[in-house]
């Protein structure tokens, strides 16, 4: 049982630390900010 | 030359030339255009914004901008 | 299988359109972004007949074609692109009774580009109580389009504008103006030069370039068609003005008739009062101050639910849930960190409904009035005194806010210093250390623990100001500055736009904000709950060791504490220690201090764990108890007046907040801004902390 917590636990501070990166744009993502053919303003 | 930064509260004056290239084109879309009455309903202290009204518009500007607009002033009453 | 009619609400500023939008989509609608630029992106669905629906969206308000500020700009872009998905098929001009002449300058620019138009007589339902009447059917022969009255609250109207809709293929797209009347050479030539464009649709794109800067030109390349000066672009455009106007004029002589004498108006004497040299002022000051009032005691109570509801939320989860690691983050890092996050949405909501509704009254604007001269010797814009405002409550709505900003550098600076003001986070940390340190007593019968607070709230005010001042001296902009802004009647506002206002601004504070704050809850929960090496995890061991000899030590909390100073955040803490002692403050304060960045409020949380864990008696003590006991080994003090005076000046100037950082970074669309804010405001505290430390101690 612990070791299913402390997996758990892993899990959500990994999402937690691709989420911040994420979010700051230190990392890219699957999901691209645009939704626009068109070339956008990413830069 | 008269502008409209030269009236004051409770003057009336028609509109005479907003041909200055520095009068923002949205003013005179808004209504600030040659023959149009003007009205000056408030002047904000220290020179900041007039509050006038051109042809049922109400609107403020900043007094930078009052003085490209120039105006014929209607005689008081 | 239905379909979509995709529709757009066009309409200046103060006509009501989104109270139609509203009443159109009603909670089917949603708030997103368009990609690359941060205006928000408003859209939703109305159902129409026969399974087919409409795609609305709600376009941010414009006066004209003619762009002055990046929301108006986004309306032009949409309407001269046809590839564009959100490209409409129809689009709803909406107008207001009252300014009918003026509203008309932008339905004829969007009939000119050939886009089906429906026109929106908003407001319809005062239009006898401004002596006004008019002629429709007549309306509708000269300028050429399908007229529709309707109100506000969506009593009138409605199913005739859905009907309208669903027949869009009928509307006629007949141009009102004849282009080559302004200057036949001039565009005779363009439109030889470029026979497969519209021509009208060509004449925006070029004089776009004398008014705003920057445009994206996209598939129509004629940027070596320049054989106007900007100055001659300028005058044109003052013609097309002028020419629309007659037309509008002569249609409307024919079709409205307005008797002033029947018209029944407050509005001249409201201004007279509310934008009076002296009163105009005072009564501004004296709204604020009930507005502060009213939101401190209103708030109070669903924060103290919000409170022990999620604490009991925490036990509960504990009591439940299988006894480890996860359970405990669940509880004291998820639970906790949401719940910090909602505790805040009372004050915030209400803040924003009042700014709303002095909005949808109409009084902001007389405020942008009375409030620009003063902004104005400060770099800022009158616009900018909402964002200001709204910071009271967080930064990140006020922000956004800005958007209506015209000019950049005022837009810019009041982005930069808008965090300085006292935002609802800081609040927390406020009092509980004012609480602390802050002796008992009063001075002309206002306590010294109000008066404190009250100071910190003005010295947030006073630096926004200042720093604004600096800002203005420093950054450079060639670009002109202009305020035009429109005075609307004054209204009494429609209740379902407020609270959906509200909603909306709430919410983007609850996803914005909260899900960063909630992600940095979780890595510093794992960060004080694991530790490097033996130290940590033979916590137990080495204190058990350590006190065996000891009478009337309680275990737990030693074992808990040590783990503390040994886990990762620990560490961190006890590194910075050399740096944040000559501010007064201990490795614990400096872990409280790093766990603020995910948010400030973070911090109380963060010494409450962080001091009780040292002090686990059965007897629970209060956090203010716990911290007031804490000592240095020499046995002084550790929270005395001058290391809480040190705490409350750097958290009125730090720039901790990371959400804040990301929403200034995706405003100002760079890096630089928020690592500046960042850098420089973090400098600040830390010197003004030191020093008042030093000189206090």
């Amino acid at each position: 049982m612990n070791i299913i917590q402390e997996i758990l636990v892993g899990i959500t501070l990994l999402i937690s630390v691709i989420y911040i990166l994420r979010k700051y744009n230190i990392i890219g993502g699957k999901k691209s900010k645009c939704s626009d053919g068109n070339g956008c303003g990413c830069n | 030359m008269y502008t409209i930064a030269d009236l004051n509260k409770g003057d009336t004056a028609i509109i005479k030339d907003v041909s200055s290239i520095d009068i923002p084109i949205k003013l005179l879309e808004m209504g600030c255009l040659p023959g149009n009455e003007i009205k000056v309903i408030q002047q904000a202290p220290f020179s900041g914004p007039m509050y006038i009204n051109i042809e049922g518009t109400h609107l403020a500007i900043r007094s930078k901008t009052a003085k490209l607009i120039i105006v014929d002033k209607l005689k008081d009453e | 299988m239905s379909k979509q009619i995709k529709v757009s609400l066009i309409g200046n500023p103060n006509t009501g359109k989104t109270s139609l939008f509203n009443a159109l989509t009603g909670l089917n609608q949603k708030v997103g972004n368009y990609p690359g630029i941060t205006v928000e992106k408003k859209e939703g669905i109305c159902k129409l007949e026969r399974g087919v629906k409409a795609h609305i969206l709600d376009l941010p308000g414009t006066y004209s074609l003619n762009a002055s500020s990046i929301d108006e700009n986004l309306v032009i872009e949409l309407l001269l692109n046809k590839n564009d998905k959100d490209f409409p098929d129809v689009a709803v001009i909406v107008s207001d009774v009252e300014n009918l002449k003026r509203n008309l300058v932008l339905f004829t620019q969007i009939k000119d580009l050939k886009i089906p138009v429906i026109l929106a007589v908003n407001m319809a339902d005062r239009m006898k109580y401004k002596g006004i009447s008019l002629d429709i059917p007549l309306l509708e022969k000269e300028l050429d389009a399908k007229i529709i009255l309707t109100s506000r609250d969506g009593s009138l109207g409605i199913s005739e504008l859905k009907e309208c809709i669903v027949n869009f293929k009928q509307i006629s797209t007949k141009p009102s103006i004849d282009l080559s009347l302004i200057d036949e050479n001039y565009f005779n030539s363009l439109s030889s030069a470029f026979p497969n464009q519209d021509l009208y649709k060509l004449w925006v794109v070029i004089s776009q370039d004398a008014n705003f800067g920057k445009m994206d030109r996209n598939s129509l390349d004629i940027l070596d068609f320049k054989t106007k000066s900007t100055s001659e672009l300028k005058r044109l455009q003052q013609k097309e003005t002028i020419k629309r106007y007659q037309f509008i004029n002569n249609a409307l002589r024919l079709g409205q008739v307005i008797d002033s004498s029947k018209a029944v108006g407050y509005r001249a004497i409201l201004d007279r009062i509310l934008t009076h040299k002296i009163y105009g002022y005072l009564i501004f000051f004296i709204i604020l101050l009930a507005i502060f009032q009213v939101i401190y005691d209103w708030s109070s109570v669903p924060m103290d639910l919000i409170d022990t509801a999620f604490a009991d939320l925490a036990s509960y989860t504990k009591e439940v849930l299988p006894a480890g690691v996860m359970t405990d983050l669940l509880a004291e890092g998820i639970i906790a960190g949401i719940g910090g996050i909602v505790i805040f949405i009372p004050q915030i909501a209400f803040l924003f409904i009042f700014i709303s509704i002095l909005e949808e009254t109409g009084y902001m604007s007389r405020v942008v009035f009375l409030m620009d001269r003063v902004m104005r010797k400060y770099g800022l814009s009158g616009k900018s005194v909402v964002p200001l405002i709204s910071g009271t409550a967080c930064a990140i709505p006020a922000i956004m806010a800005t958007r209506n900003i015209e000019n950049w550098k005022e837009r810019l600076i009041t982005i930069l210093v808008t965090p300085f003001t006292t935002c609802s986070a800081r609040l927390p940390v406020y009092l509980i250390i004012i609480a602390l340190v802050i002796p008992e007593g009063s001075f002309l019968g206002v306590s010294y623990q109000a008066l404190t607070l009250m100071m910190l709230y003005m010295l947030g005010f006073g630096m926004a100001i200042f720093s604004a001042y600096i800002l203005n001296k420093i950054l450079k902009t060639n670009r002109k500055s202009f305020l035009v802004i429109e005075m609307p009647n004054y209204k009494v506002p429609v209740l379902r736009d407020v609270l959906i206002t509200v909603f909306e601004k709430t919410k983007s504070f609850v996803l914005e904000a909260g899900k960063i704050i909630l992600a940095i809850s979780i890595i510093l929960w794992v960060l004080a709950s694991y530790g490097p090496g033996e130290n940590f995890n033979d916590a137990e061991n080495i204190i058990t060791e350590k006190f065996e000899k000891f009478e009337n030590i309680n275990i737990e909390s030693e074992i808990a504490s040590h783990k503390l100073e040994h886990s990762y955040i620990g560490i961190i803490g006890k590194s910075i220690e050399p740096i944040i002692k000559p501010l007064g403050y201990d490795w614990k304060i400096g872990i409280g201090l790093i766990a603020s960045f995910a948010a400030r409020e973070v911090f109380v949380g963060t010494l409450a764990t962080i001091y009780s864990v040292g002090n686990t008696d059965d007897v629970e003590s209060t956090i203010k108890e716990s911290m007031s006991s804490e000592v240095y080994s020499d046995g002084s003090k550790v929270f005395t007046l001058a290391s809480g005076i040190s705490l409350l000046l750097f958290y009125a100037f730090a720039m901790q907040c990371m959400s804040t950082l990301a929403i200034v970074k995706k405003e100002t669309n760079s890096w630089k801004w928020p690592l500046l804010q960042l850098i420089i405001m973090t400098l600040i505290a830390y010197v003004v902390a030191f020093i008042s430390f030093q000189i206090l101690n």
